[in-house]
């Protein structure tokens, strides 16, 4: 009864990209492979002070700060805005920060504990 | 104001009893149906048709009418159509009868309701774009569901003069409809007798008659009263629209009733306070000092912490700076900290407070407001409440009021011994010195040995107290500040289990009700500080910290030289002055924080807006202070901080309850155990007249308004009209 | 003198002014660069425009053709003496706000 049910949920959801895991590994690795390709061209066309090692390492870290990542469909709407991203990139309309931002810089980590927070001026 | 007699009151009827909640109808009459718009109701006999139409959940529109006061009937705004009647009929002053067909949407009903707002709109100015009632205007609105879509009027309008009444009351007396609900509001509620109508007709008058002010405690009332522009805000005038300003429901506390509050506000502004009706504290009035002391909250603040220079000058400067110089301070004072506590603080802070001076190693957590500490002192909660209830007050028979001044330390509480006075034959007698309380009372002298012959029975009033089938001693916390205090308050105690014996209100009815005049008391009491600074002028600690006191208890010349005064708190006053370390804390509309008021009913303010500059919540003051002091507080956001008010004091997180206390006898036993003698000195009471009510307190003492209101009362006393 | 300027013009000396600026003319160049003036060697290389004092202001930048050494100026009693630009100095202006402030601070007495 209940595998029934299942069944017919996971018949009505609609899959966005991919039907199976595997496309959609499949589809990961490509867009993984289509940054890992444009990297050279990001490091020399947007003058990053970053080296192509320093990029594929970022690269790699943003893949794989989703890899827990199951649902499919999660899976494909991950890689739709990653392709996005890369669209942007490629056809320059980022800038120089628009690229430096991945490496999150000039962020300071909010306080956590109260006292910091207090002479912050958070609490 | 004539008093309506017991008769009248049964007369009038179910629909004015049960307004009034009273409970003199000892036999409810039968019922009675009448239908209005065909649905039948049941009413009591002698509701009347716009009662019984609002029980149907129908509105009848009116301008006159008004729940709380008597009913006057001359706006003509509540006609409707009954059947059978040649006429239609004012619904606010016709009682229905058995069987009635009231309709309320018919086109008779509406012919009257145009014809009506034809002939109130005649002689009002079309001034909307510039009235600062817009917006909130019954006229506006009714004239928009109920009036006619074309004007006749080809004549010219008259025009009245405007009066001056005051400093907060704005009048522009042509947009007046006469309604005359500020007449009868202050006639039957404030009980000064100013205001009245001259002239008939199109001559009719709304006004003083002689140029005066309206001397009351209670005048903003009559400003939400008005159903137009004709009374405004004077401080409030031309500020902002009803539609624009953010309303942020809120506790006053700048008396111990915590009467409810919507804050108006905008850009980080107060720009008005309203009563919030609550049917237990506050009806829907609000006194004056309440209404309008909001500008003070934008005066004289404390926006950065301050520490004292090498030349003893308060400098500015960062958080942290002034914590780890204070920290240092508590450090070094070894264990010998003190706090007192003002009449502004929340419980919050005030557990944050005995929490960290405990831990630092000290005991003398006190608060400014003195209370007896002898015999039960403030162990047992019921010596110190306001033991009846505001509300409760209307069912007494006999109210003595002891040392205390209600119309002045709680305007709202005197209003409500006014009402029992009007409507329910109270009787109140007074000790303390001649005041005029709105209401005719006997004076029983300001001997404080009265108390004693009212207890052993030899004063001749004492015969009457035990007659009365439910009497009320209302305590004033000024008798209890005097020297004697203890021995009075045990003498009240013993005197009010005496009649709370005798009398015939049975085992709930309680007697002794202590009026508080600041709103942190109970909360403080509640939470074990000690009341007094006694202790602390005995033995002066080597670090005080001054948590909003600002009434002058404790001065630089009770403390040795090396003691170092932290204050924390919201306005530069008395306290800041003398302080080596000034730490900024929020006003109460600035912090989401805990009140309790005088009969014990926890209430939270809400914060409508961040404290000013650097100013921080309080408790979250003392959190950063214990933690770098090195005694940390384990308490980081207000959830946690009021699981520790529920660990020391439930009823502090019982929002809206009255914690009822009931430990009567047992207090009376161990108050048999005072001993001590009377002071031949007279009681007093430190508000006596209209000028000593309007500033009492920091917010107060900082406000524009206020001080004009006081100029304009002492000038007024030169002028021949008042009596 | 050529490091400063840039330039390399030979012409009539016309006047000199208060602070001891020097006013050329060669009215064989074009308009707009037959009028010059060489600042006092004493501000190096810190000299502006606004150096040139009013009464020489009207002859450099073409208002009239009278320097002030022919035509003396009219001197009227409520004019004020010139005075440099202070951009960047102490003096600068900065704007302030002359709105009132929501809140007002409490300001502690002195005692010293």
């Amino acid at each position: 009864m209940a595998s029934r049910v299942a069944k017919a949920t996971a018949r009505q959801v609609k899959p966005l990209l991919s039907i199976d895991q595997s496309e959609a590994r499949k589809r990961v690795l490509n867009l993984y492979k289509a940054w890992y390709r444009q990297i050279p061209y990001i490091v020399i066309e947007y003058d990053i002070p970053k080296s192509q090692d320093q990029c594929r390492q970022k690269l790699r870290e943003e893949f794989e700060k989703y890899r827990h990542v199951q649902d499919i469909r999660t899976i494909d709407m991950l890689v739709i805005k990653g392709q996005m991203e890369l669209k942007e990139t490629v056809e320059i309309w980022k800038q120089k920060h628009g690229i430096m931002s991945y490496w999150r810089d000039s962020v300071e980590p909010r306080p956590k504990d109260f006292l910091s927070k207090f002479l912050d001026g958070h609490e | 104001m004539l008093r309506l007699g017991a008769s009248r009151v049964l007369q009038n009827g179910g629909g004015r009893a049960a307004v009034l909640g009273t409970r003199t109808q000892a036999s409810a009459p039968e019922k009675i149906e009448v239908f209005i718009n065909d649905k039948p109701v049941m009413v009591e006999p002698g509701t009347t048709v716009l009662q019984a139409a609002a029980i149907a959940g129908v509105e009848i529109p009116r301008f006159c009418y008004h729940e709380r006061l008597s009913v006057a009937g001359n706006c003509r705004m509540c006609l409707v159509e009954v059947e059978k009647s040649p006429k239609p009929v004012a619904a606010c002053a016709m009682p229905v009868m058995k069987g009635w067909r009231v309709k309320t949407d018919s086109d008779l009903t509406r012919k009257a309701r145009e014809g009506v707002m034809e002939f109130l709109l005649i002689n009002h100015p079309l001034d909307c774009p510039i009235c600062d009632q817009g917006g909130e205007c019954d006229l506006q609105d009714q004239s928009m569901a109920f009036g006619s879509d074309r004007t006749r009027f080809l004549d010219k309008k008259r025009a009245v003069e405007d009066k001056n009444i005051g400093p907060l009351v704005k009048t522009i007396m042509t947009r007046c409809i006469h309604c005359t609900r500020c007449v009868r509001f202050a006639s039957e509620i404030a009980g000064v007798e100013d205001l009245g109508t001259t002239g008939r007709g199109h001559d009719m008058q709304i006004g003083t008659y002689v140029e005066k002010m309206l001397m009351s405690e209670l005048s903003g009332n009559v400003i939400d009263l008005c159903p137009v522009g004709a009374l405004t805000s004077k401080p409030y005038a031309f500020t902002a629209r009803p539609w624009e300003v953010r309303r942020t429901d809120s506790i006053d506390v700048l008396d111990a009733l915590g009467s409810n509050i919507v804050v108006n506000h905008r850009t980080g502004e107060v720009l008005r306070i309203l009563p919030q009706t609550n049917e237990d504290i506050n009806e829907e009035w609000l006194s004056d000092k309440s209404r309008f002391s909001y500008d003070g909250l934008k005066r004289q603040r404390l926006i950065h912490p301050m520490v004292k220079d090498s030349n003893g000058d308060l400098r500015p400067c960062e958080w942290e700076d002034a914590l780890i110089v204070a920290a240092k301070a508590l450090q070094a004072a070894d264990g010998s900290v003190g706090a007192i506590a003002g009449g502004l603080v929340d419980a919050e802070s005030l557990i944050a407070m005995k929490d960290m001076v405990n831990k630092l190693g000290g005991e003398a957590v006190c608060t400014e407001e003195i209370f007896p500490n002898a015999g039960t002192g403030t162990d047992l909660r019921s010596s110190y409440l306001l033991n009846t209830g505001i509300a409760g007050v209307e069912e007494a028979d006999l109210a003595l009021l002891v040392g205390t001044n209600p119309r002045f330390e709680a305007p709202l509480f005197n209003a409500r011994l006014r009402k029992a006075w009007v409507h329910n034959e109270l009787d109140v007698a007074m000790i303390g010195p001649k005041v005029n309380l709105t209401y005719d009372h006997e004076n029983l002298g300001d001997d404080a040995s009265i108390i004693q012959g009212l207890l052993d029975g030899s004063h001749p009033f004492a015969k009457r107290l035990s007659s009365a089938k439910k009497p009320i001693i209302v305590v004033g916390s000024s008798l209890l500040a005097r020297p004697d205090g203890s021995t009075l308050h045990a003498k009240l105690l013993q005197l009010s289990q005496k009649l709370r014996n005798s009398c015939e209100g049975g085992a709930d009815w309680r007697v002794l009700n202590v009026l508080h005049r600041v709103a942190s008391q109970v909360a403080a009491l509640d939470l074990g500080y000690a009341p007094g600074v006694a202790s602390i002028r005995n033995a002066p600690p080597k670090v005080l910290f001054l948590l909003g006191a600002d009434e002058g208890a404790i001065t630089r010349e009770d403390l040795p030289k090396d003691t170092v005064v932290i204050y924390q708190g919201h306005h530069g006053d008395r306290g800041a002055e003398m302080a080596d370390i000034v730490l900024p804390g929020a006003a109460y509309t600035e912090k989401t924080a805990t009140y309790v008021n005088t009969e014990g009913r926890a209430q939270q303010t809400q914060a409508a807006l961040v404290p000013p500059g650097m100013a921080r919540e309080d408790w979250k003051i003392i959190r950063a202070l214990s933690q770098i002091a090195g005694v940390v507080l384990t308490y980081d956001n207000l959830d946690e901080i009021r699981n520790r008010m529920t660990e020391v004091s439930p009823n502090l997180t019982r929002y809206g309850d009255v914690e009822e206390a009931n430990y009567f006898a047992q207090a009376t036993d161990l108050a048999k155990r005072v001993q001590g003698s009377v002071a031949p000195f007279p009681l007093d009471v430190p508000q006596k007249k209209l000028e000593d009510f309007y500033m009492t307190d920091p917010i107060t003492r900082a406000s524009a308004t206020m001080a004009k209101c006081i100029v304009a009362v002492k000038k007024e006393a030169s002028n021949k009209y008042h009596d | 003198m050529f490091s400063r300027t840039d330039d390399l013009k030979i012409g009539t000396f016309v006047g000199e002014d208060s602070l001891g600026n020097k006013y050329y003319q060669d009215d064989n160049l074009m308009m707009g660069r037959n009028r010059w003036v060489i600042y006092h060697p004493r501000y190096g290389v810190d000299y502006e425009g606004s150096l040139v004092p009013p009464e020489w202001f009207g002859w450099l930048h073409h208002k009239t053709d009278q320097p002030p050494t022919k035509v003396a100026p009219v001197s009227y009693g409520w004019l004020s003496g010139h005075q440099e630009n202070v951009t960047g100095t102490e003096e600068a202006y900065t704007p302030y706000t002359t709105t009132k402030p929501k809140i007002e601070a409490w300001v502690p007495p002195k005692k010293s």
